[in-house]
């Protein structure tokens, strides 16, 4: 009799459901897993596949993210390790930011009538 | 791979404090096939060393289960409450898997979660109960590790298929005489080893004892 894998006989409803009350802790040392691998962990990641630039020559999807593609093709990696995501993503929402609080204390020209007598 | 420790025959682990019981079913834990669920305790009372994903509850396995994860220290607040509930889950996943997903359960320090008593209505020693009766219909094997098999159930012990015996007090011994345990036996095998004994009485492996790694 052909055996199943366990998540053949739990649902989605079913786990989304209990995911609250059921805290999971996956114990680092326990699984063998260091906190090094945590911070290089590529997984999970979107496959090479879902990149738009497979094509030859596409100037709106090429560029930068078609070197990215390709050094991911030669490094064999899909994802980049979490630690650069966490740093990344920091400096990012940081300039974004910035950005935000540069318009914001700008000359203000949107909104307000100058009152030329 | 011997049929004891791949089969989903029930297999009770008794002995003295420190002589190399719980080891064994470490080592049983962590190779065997099965999907192998540790029911561990918290605090001071909690098995070390056991592998697997640290869960807290019924829905900690089901994510688990959802990631195809096979082995589980499940360290339960309260054991007594968890059995209950996980026998409950078991008996649903067998169900859904129609008996084709193979299970393990380990009960370390079994005589606590299934003490001897004559009352009625004790749910975590009929959960016990149920899993070393009926567990093997389903797929599941059930592990107990007990260094008091006079204090643990005595209908739950009965139906251990396997028992695999390692050194014990005398009282001990007396007490468990009419399953005809081969003492001799026991007491003459090497340090940290047991004697693997069938239901029936007979002796199916001499020596038993876990790899280094585990101990």
């Amino acid at each position: 009799m052909e055996e199943v894998n366990p998540s053949d006989v739990v649902d989605g409803d079913a786990v989304a459901g209990d995911q609250a009350g059921g805290e999971v802790d996956s114990g680092a040392e326990e699984s063998g897993r260091s906190i090094r691998e945590y911070l290089f962990a590529t997984e999970p990641n979107p496959p090479l596949e879902s990149n738009a630039v497979e094509s030859l020559i596409d100037l709106e999807n090429g560029g930068l993210p078609r070197v990215a593609r390709g050094l991911k093709k030669i490094a064999r990696v899909e994802g980049q390790p979490a630690v650069l995501d966490v740093a990344l993503g920091l400096l990012e929402e940081f300039v974004s930011r910035s950005d935000l609080e540069f318009e914001l204390d700008g000359d203000g020209d949107g909104g307000e009538m100058e009152i030329v007598e | 791979m011997s049929e004891w420790w791949v089969d989903a025959n029930s297999l009770a682990s008794l002995g003295a404090s420190q002589v190399g019981k719980t080891s064994v079913v470490r080592e049983l834990h962590a190779e065997t096939s099965r999907v192998s669920i540790w029911l561990n305790e918290t605090g001071d009372e909690r098995v070390g060393n056991v592998t697997g994903k640290r869960v807290r509850s019924t829905g900690g396995l089901k994510s688990g289960f959802a990631e195809d994860v096979r082995r589980y220290n499940f360290l339960s607040r309260d054991r007594r409450s968890d059995v209950v509930g996980l026998q409950e889950w078991l008996w649903s996943v067998a169900e859904r898997a129609d008996r084709r997903l193979p299970l393990q359960v380990v009960i370390d320090e079994a005589h606590r979660a299934a003490p001897q008593t004559n009352a009625d209505g004790v749910p975590h020693r009929d959960a016990v109960r149920k899993l070393s009766k009926e567990g093997i219909k389903r797929n599941i094997k059930l592990v107990l590790i007990t260094q008091d098999p006079v204090a643990i159930d005595k209908q739950a012990l009965r139906q251990m298929k396997y028992r695999l015996v390692f050194p014990m007090a005398n009282e001990q011994w007396d007490a468990l005489s009419k399953y005809g345990f081969r003492r001799d036996l026991v007491e003459d095998a090497p340090e940290y080893t047991g004697v693997l004994h069938h239901q029936t009485g007979g002796v199916l492996q001499d020596e038993v004892r876990a790899k280094e790694k585990y101990a």
